[in-house]
């Protein structure tokens, strides 16, 4: 009888310990820490702007600070390169009892229409030689779909007026 | 000597240690902000905006009814009062009243 409820409040004491467990770096799966280490930021940078903000007032070329979330596409990830897709969060938001009528003439819901991706980013992690780390984003920055990141890089803009940001550190907001 | 007393009293230990979590976790950990007229979404989107940019920051959210945005941190990290407080005086409105885990305010705090 003792035995058993020893048993039982072990059990218990192990379950209740494990509910703190949360994701790890060790996740990574044989990734070379010291690979990470060099493009995850421990530190936030500082100065991060929305990616609307920013293309607002673009300098191509220009190094900026972004904050973006994860995602904004069905697949935000490219296999095998570190480069993944970013969503402006505010252009996401769902505003509560808004009463907003975008055919008002709102001049925000105007832009919207116009350029469908213009609250998306797609980021590229590169080395210092500026080539597309050829490790997955998930793996190399422990990423996943919706984390918050601020990336620091040049930014620019193609012929399709997508924002490419060329980055050299990432930070995760978790 | 492990008694009936002691091993009763481990676990109903593993319990309480259960619930206070529960309980903690349960407390909320966001920060409300009561903006002077809030107004419209577009209003909402751009204190958002500013708010998104304060370090820890994980999301915003408004109702607009109701002149109020919300802020969730990072876990185990509380964003600069004072720093959401400039943000929402960067997009050009007024905060009321802060309140949230780093303290509550009716005026821009110090830190």
């Amino acid at each position: 009888m003792i035995r058993i409820i020893l048993q039982v409040g072990c059990t218990a004491f192990v379950l209740i310990a494990a509910m703190g467990c949360e994701k790890t770096s060790n996740s990574a799966d044989n990734i070379d820490l010291a690979e990470r280490e060099k493009y995850l930021l421990a530190g936030e940078p500082e100065g991060a702007e929305g990616i609307v903000a920013v293309r607002e007032r673009l300098q191509d070329g220009e190094t900026y600070v972004l904050f973006g979330r994860v995602g904004g596409v069905p697949d935000p990830w490219s296999p095998g390169k570190a480069a993944f897709v970013i969503a402006d969060p505010v252009a996401l938001m769902e505003i509560g009892a808004d009463g907003h009528d975008c055919d008002d003439g709102c001049a925000f819901c105007k832009k919207k229409k116009a350029h469908p991706s213009r609250h998306l980013a797609m980021v590229r992690v590169v080395d210092p030689d500026g080539e597309v780390v050829s490790i997955d984003a998930r793996k190399l920055l422990n990423l996943d779909v919706e984390d918050m990141v601020v990336v620091r890089g040049k930014v620019h803009q193609d012929k399709l007026g997508n924002l490419i940001v060329h980055a050299d550190g990432v930070h995760v907001r978790r | 000597m492990i008694t009936r007393r002691t091993c009763l009293g481990l676990i109903a230990l593993s319990a309480c240690g259960a619930f206070s979590t529960k309980a903690f976790a349960a407390q909320p950990t966001y920060t409300t902000i009561i903006v002077d007229d809030m107004h419209c979404g577009s209003c909402a989107k751009k204190i958002a905006a500013q708010l998104y940019a304060v370090p820890g920051v994980i999301e915003v959210r408004a109702d607009v009814k109701k002149s109020a945005a919300y802020v969730v941190p990072q876990k185990r990290k509380t964003p600069s009062p004072r720093l959401m407080w400039e943000a929402v005086e960067k997009a050009g409105f007024k905060t009321v009243k802060m309140i949230g885990p780093g303290g509550s305010f009716s005026q821009k705090p110090r830190s």
